[in-house]
C-alpha cells in the first residue's frame, strides 16, 4: 500500500455560539491516495463544506478543531504547524476552488494580477515572470486570447470562464491536492461538463488528487473513483464509484439514488427523503439517521453504528450490517408519521 | 438636607434601573419588544449608557430640588471666576454664579431641548420620506433634489442662518428650529426603505386585496421603518444637543441669564486661560451625554435587527 | 465618464439654485425687514445698491429674478460691517478655509483609514475596542469645546502653540520667508488638530465597518487558500474594495468640516469664512451670512462631484459606463 497523501483521523470541528456548540464535522476519517479522484456528496448541512474549509485551516472564530483531530499531509500533521508554515501549504501544496466565482474572486483587480498572485505570494519571482505563467495558465485552461484576458476584470466574464480562472489560480503551483467545493453547483449543465472534463484532463496531466465535493450524485459518478456520504457531520458510506451505485448499502444513500431524476424509469413520483436534516446543536441519539429511516429498529434509536466493513474498500455506519434481514420489513420512518413535527 | 435629597435621587436612580433590568431579563415566552430589549442587554456599554442617561435626566429634572445655589443669582464680588470648592463644586463664573447649579440647570434645559427638537425632526422626516417613496415619480425626484440642497449646507450655517435672521429666539422657536435642520437623515433613511419595501410582494398583495394606501401605509410601512428610525433618532439626538450648545455658544440660542450648557461656555470662553473651570464642566456634560447617546443608538441598533453578524 | 461628469454638474447646478432660492426665502420670510433700515443706521449709498441688486421696489416675482441673475453674475451683496461687496470679503477669506479644510481633510483620511483598518484587524481585542472607546470620545465632543480645552492645554499651559491668529503680529513683520512659513504651521497646528480629532473618529468608525463587510466576503477566502498572509490580506485585498464607500463618505464628511470649521475658526481667529460668518451675526451684516451659506455649499456641491468622479475612477466596474 502507498502511503496515503493526505490522512485524516477523527476530524472534529465544532462552533461555539452563544446558542450553543454546533458539531458541524464530528469524528471524521479518510485517506485520500496520490492521483485519485475522491467524492463526497451530502445535503447542505452535512458538513462536506466545513470538512473542507478545515482541511486548509480556513474556519475562523467561532468555529475551530477540536484537539485530537489529525490532518497530515504526506506524513506531516497539518494541525501542527504554525500560522506561517501553514500559510506555505495553501496555494502551494493544498488549493482550493469554491462554488460561486463571481463573489469569490477579487472584483476590483485585473484576473491576471489575481492569477500571479498566487506565484508572488510563494516565492520570489518577479513580476513579469508571474503575469508570464499566468497568461500561459489562462491557455491551459482553454480561455481564448489568454494576454488580452488576462487585463480584464471578472465582471467582464462568463461564469464558466471565471470558474476556469479559478482552476487555473489553483493549479498555478502544481499542487499536489486539490480541493473543490461544489465547483458546478452554480454554473449551466453544458459548461458543468466542460469544467468537469477540464478538471479530469488537468488531473491526468499533473498527477494531482481531487477532492471534489458535491450534493449531485450525477456529477460524482461522472468524475471520481471513490466517493464517500457525509450525513450529519459523519461519514456514512464510503466505496469505490461503481460499487457504490451497483450496491448502496446505507439507507441514506439509498435515499438520495432514489430521489435522483433519471430518464427512462417508469415512475409518476420522485421518491423523497422525508424529514429534514437534524440540526447539529443537537444531534439526535444512537443512529443520527434513524427517525427518516424505513428500516430502523429499536436498537438504531439507542446505538451509534459505527463504520462496518461491507466489503472490499466498502463500508457503511449502519446496523443493517449486522442484522440485514431487518432490509425486509420496511416501515414507514418516524419523521415521516402523521403528528410528527414540522 | 441637601445631601439627603441627592441621596434620594439616588436611590430614584437606582430603583428605575432594576425596573429596566428586571424588564430587559424576561422569562421564556416574552414579547417581541422585551426581546429587544435583553439583547440590548448583552453589551455591557450599551446598558451603562442607558442607566448613565437614566441619571442625567432624573438628576437634571429634579434640578431646582438638588442644585446647590439659585443659577442666576450673584455671589458677592469676592467669589467672582473662583476655583471650585466645597461649596462651589464646579467654581464660578465671571458674574460670580455657581457654576455647578448652572450646570444642573443647563443640563436640564439642553436634555429637553434635545428630546423635543428631535421629535420634531422624526415626525418631519418620517412623513417626508413617506411622501417622497410612495408616491415616487416626479414629486420624488423633486423632493430629492431639495433634500439634496439641505444637506449641501452645513448645519451650523444654515442654523446661524435662520437664527441670525429670527434672532432673538424663544425656547418654542429654538425648538421648531432645531428640529428642521436635523430631519434630513432621517427622511433618507424613511424613503429608501419605502422603496424597498413597495418593491415587495407584500404591498402588492395588499393592494390586490383592495387596501387602500393609507392602510398600506399604516399596516406594513410604518411598523418596518420605525426600526432604522428609532435608531436614527437616538443617534441624532446627540446631534441636535450639540447643536443646540453651539447656538448658545455664538450667542443666538438660549441667552442670558437661563443658563444652557453652550452658553455657560461661552461666558468662560473669554477667561479659558484663568478659569478654565467655567468652560470644562459643562462640556464634560455634553460629552457624556452625547457619548451615551451614540452608545445606546449603537446598542439600539445591534437590539432591533438580529439580523447583524457581531461585530 | 463624461456623460457621469455632465450629469452630475446638472445636478450640483440644481442644488445650488435651490439653495439661493431657500437664502431668498428666509431673507423675505424673516420678521422685519432684512433690509429695514429703521432701526440701524446705514449709509445712503448701501441703500442704493442694495435697491439695485435685490430690485426692491419691484414685485417678489420680480425681486427672486434679479436675485438670482445677481448671484449668478457674482454679485453676493454688500457688507455693512465691512463697507465692501461680499465676494471681496469672499475672495480674501475663502481661502483660509480653503487651506485649513484641505490640510484637515488629509489628515482626518490619513489617520482614519489607517485606525479602521486597524481596528477591523483586531476587531474584538483591546486594541479595537480601546481605540473605539477614544475615538467615540472625540466624536462626542462640540467643536468649540474641543477647540477651547486644546487651547488651554497646548496654547496656555505649555505654551507650545500660539493662541490664536494666523500669524504672529508682533514679530512678524521682521520674519524671513523660512521664518515665516513656520510660524504660519504653528498656526495652523491646533485649528487643524480640532478638526481632524473630531471628525477622524467618524471615519475611522466607517472604514472599520466597511472592512468587516468586505472581510465578511468570499474572496477574501480565496486570498487566503491562495496562502496570501493576513497583512496582505487586509492591506491590499481588504482595504481596496472598502476603500470605495470612504471616497463616497469623503464627500458627505464636508458638511459638517464646514460646520466645524466655523467654529474652530472662531475660537482660534483664524481669518476664515466661517470667522467672518460667527462675527457677522453680532453684526446682523445678513448679506455676509447668505453669501456664506450659498459659498458653502457651493464647496459642498464641488466636493461631491470630486468624490463621484474619483469612485467611478477606483471602481473597474463603474469605470466602463
Amino acid at each position: 500500500m502507498t502511503e496515503p497523501l493526505l490522512s485524516v483521523q477523527d476530524l472534529r470541528t465544532y462552533f461555539r455560539t452563544s446558542a450553543g456548540v454546533a458539531r458541524a464535522v464530528d469524528g471524521v476519517s479518510f485517506d485520500i491516495a496520490p492521483n485519485e479522484s475522491v467524492g463526497v456528496v451530502g445535503e447542505s448541512g452535512c458538513g462536506k463544506s466545513v470538512t473542507s474549509l478545515s482541511l486548509l485551516r480556513l474556519i475562523q472564530r467561532p468555529g475551530s478543531i477540536e484537539p485530537g483531530s489529525k490532518i497530515a499531509l504526506e506524513g506531516t500533521d497539518l494541525l501542527a504547524l504554525n500560522d506561517e508554515a501553514m500559510r506555505k501549504i495553501r496555494g502551494n501544496r493544498i488549493a482550493m476552488i469554491f462554488q460561486e466565482p463571481m463573489t469569490a474572486l477579487n472584483p476590483v483587480f485585473t484576473i491576471g494580477v489575481q492569477l500571479a498572485e498566487v506565484p508572488r505570494v510563494h516565492s520570489s519571482i518577479s513580476k513579469r515572470d508571474a503575469w508570464a505563467r499566468a497568461v500561459e495558465m489562462l491557455s491551459t485552461v482553454g480561455i481564448p486570447d489568454p494576454a488580452e484576458r488576462a487585463k480584464s476584470y471578472p465582471h467582464q466574464l462568463s461564469g464558466g470562464m471565471r470558474q476556469r480562472v479559478m482552476i487555473g489560480m489553483a493549479l498555478m503551483l502544481s499542487p499536489a491536492l486539490l480541493i473543490a467545493d461544489e465547483p458546478t453547483t452554480a454554473l449551466d449543465v453544458t459548461i458543468q461538463a466542460q469544467i468537469l472534463e477540464l478538471l479530469e484532463e488537468l488531473r491526468e496531466r499533473t498527477a494531482m488528487s481531487v477532492l471534489l465535493i458535491t450534493h449531485d450524485l450525477g456529477v460524482v459518478a461522472e468524475s471520481t473513483s471513490r466517493v464517500i456520504v457525509m450525513y450529519a457531520g459523519e461519514i456514512v458510506e464510503q466505496a469505490g464509484v461503481r460499487e457504490l451505485f451497483a450496491r448502496p448499502h446505507h439507507p441514506y444513500t439509498e435515499g438520495l439514488m432514489a430521489a435522483m431524476p433519471r430518464a427512462g424509469t417508469k415512475r409518476e413520483r420522485l421518491a423523497v427523503i422525508p424529514g429534514a436534516v437534524p440540526s447539529p446543536y443537537d444531534w439526535p441519539a444512537g443512529c443520527r439517521f434513524h427517525e427518516r429511516c424505513a428500516y430502523a429498529w429499536e436498537r438504531c434509536a439507542q446505538e451509534h453504528p459505527p463504520l462496518y466493513q461491507i466489503g472490499a474498500g466498502h463500508v457503511s455506519r449502519c446496523h443493517l450490517a449486522v442484522e440485514p434481514e431487518r432490509r425486509n420489513t420496511p416501515h414507514i420512518p418516524l419523521a415521516a408519521r402523521a403528528g410528527a413535527g414540522a | 438636607m441637601l445631601v439627603l435629597r441627592w441621596l434620594s435621587a439616588a436611590a430614584l436612580i437606582v430603583v428605575l434601573s432594576v425596573l429596566l433590568w428586571r424588564y430587559a431579563h424576561p422569562g421564556a415566552s416574552a414579547s417581541r419588544g422585551r426581546r429587544a430589549a435583553a439583547r440590548y442587554a448583552e453589551h455591557p456599554s450599551a446598558v451603562i449608557a442607558l442607566f448613565a442617561l437614566l441619571a442625567m435626566y432624573v438628576l437634571s429634572a429634579l434640578a431646582p430640588w438638588l442644585a446647590t445655589h439659585d443659577p442666576i443669582a450673584l455671589l458677592p464680588q469676592a467669589f467672582v471666576n473662583h476655583p471650585p470648592t466645597r461649596e462651589l463644586l464646579f467654581g464660578t463664573d465671571f458674574v460670580g454664579r455657581d457654576v455647578f447649579s448652572r450646570v444642573l440647570y443647563g443640563t436640564r434645559l439642553s436634555l429637553s431641548i434635545a428630546l423635543l427638537a428631535t421629535i420634531v425632526s422624526i415626525v418631519l422626516g418620517t412623513t417626508y420620506g413617506l411622501i417622497a417613496g410612495f408616491v415616487g415619480g416626479a414629486l420624488d425626484t423633486a423632493m430629492i433634489r431639495l433634500l439634496d440642497a439641505f444637506l449641501a449646507i452645513p448645519r451650523i450655517v444654515l442654523l446661524i442662518a435662520i437664527s441670525a435672521l429670527w434672532a432673538p429666539l424663544s425656547v418654542t422657536s429654538l425648538v421648531l428650529i432645531l428640529g428642521l435642520t436635523a430631519w434630513f437623515g432621517t427622511s433618507r433613511l424613511v424613503r429608501a426603505e419605502v422603496l424597498s419595501l413597495k418593491g415587495r410582494d407584500m404591498v402588492a398583495a395588499a393592494r390586490a386585496l383592495g387596501a387602500s394606501d393609507l392602510a398600506i401605509v399604516r399596516r406594513h410601512v410604518l411598523p418596518n421603518v420605525l426600526t432604522p428610525v428609532i435608531v436614527s433618532a437616538t443617534l441624532g439626538v446627540a446631534g441636535v444637543i450639540i447643536n443646540e450648545a453651539t447656538l448658545s455658544f455664538l450667542g443666538i440660542g438660549i441667552s442670558d441669564p437661563a443658563p444652557s450648557l453652550g452658553n455657560i461656555i461661552r461666558d468662560g470662553s473669554p477667561f479659558i486661560a484663568t478659569a478654565w473651570w467655567v468652560a470644562l464642566f459643562p462640556g464634560l456634560a455634553l460629552v457624556i451625554t452625547a457619548m451615551a447617546y451614540n452608545l445606546a443608538g449603537d446598542g439600539l441598533r445591534d437590539a432591533l435587527d438580529p439580523r447583524q453578524v457581531d461585530r | 465618464m463624461r456623460r457621469l461628469l455632465a450629469r452630475r454638474l446638472l445636478q450640483g447646478l440644481a442644488v445650488v439654485w435651490i439653495v439661493g432660492t431657500l437664502t431668498f426665502t428666509l431673507l423675505h420670510l424673516a420678521p422685519g425687514d432684512a433690509f429695514s433700515y429703521h432701526d440701524r443706521h446705514i449709509p445712503a449709498e448701501v441703500i442704493a445698491r442694495w435697491r439695485h441688486i435685490y430690485c426692491l421696489d419691484r414685485p417678489l416675482v420680480a425681486q427672486y429674478g434679479c436675485y438670482l441673475r445677481s448671484m449668478a453674475s457674482g454679485n453676493l451683496g454688500y457688507s455693512i460691517s465691512q463697507q465692501r461687496p461680499v465676494l471681496d470679503i469672499l475672495i480674501d477669506y475663502v481661502p483660509r478655509t480653503l487651506e485649513l479644510m484641505l490640510v484637515s481633510l488629509f489628515f482626518i483620511f490619513v489617520i482614519g483609514i489607517r485606525l479602521g483598518v486597524l481596528e477591523a484587524r483586531h476587531r474584538g481585542r483591546p486594541a479595537d475596542w480601546g481605540s473605539r472607546a477614544i475615538a467615540l470620545f472625540f466624536y462626542s465632543m462640540p467643536d468649540f469645546w474641543l477647540a477651547l480645552m486644546l487651547m488651554l492645554v497646548f496654547a496656555y499651559w505649555i505654551p507650545v502653540f500660539p493662541i490664536s491668529g494666523i500669524e504672529d503680529v508682533i514679530n512678524g513683520p521682521s520674519f524671513n520667508g523660512w521664518q515665516r512659513i513656520v510660524d504660519h504651521i504653528r498656526h495652523l497646528v491646533l485649528p487643524v488638530v480640532s478638526l481632524v480629532l473630531l471628525t477622524c473618529a467618524a471615519v475611522a468608525r466607517f472604514q472599520r465597518a466597511a472592512m468587516l463587510d468586505v472581510m465578511r466576503m468570499e474572496f477574501v477566502v480565496t486570498a487566503r487558500a491562495k496562502g496570501a498572509s493576513e497583512d496582505s490580506i487586509s492591506t491590499h485585498h481588504v482595504l481596496r474594495n472598502a476603500l470605495l464607500p470612504i471616497i463616497t463618505l469623503a464627500g458627505l464628511t464636508l458638511p459638517s468640516l464646514l460646520s466645524g470649521a466655523v467654529l474652530v475658526e472662531l475660537v482660534f481667529s483664524w481669518p476664515g469664512m466661517g470667522y467672518i460668518t460667527a462675527t457677522a451675526i453680532g453684526n446682523r451684516d445678513y448679506a455676509i451670512v447668505m453669501a456664506s451659506v450659498l459659498a458653502t455649499s457651493v464647496l459642498v456641491v464641488v466636493g461631491n462631484i470630486a468624490a463621484d468622479l474619483l469612485y467611478a475612477l477606483a471602481d473597474p466596474r463603474v469605470r466602463a459606463t
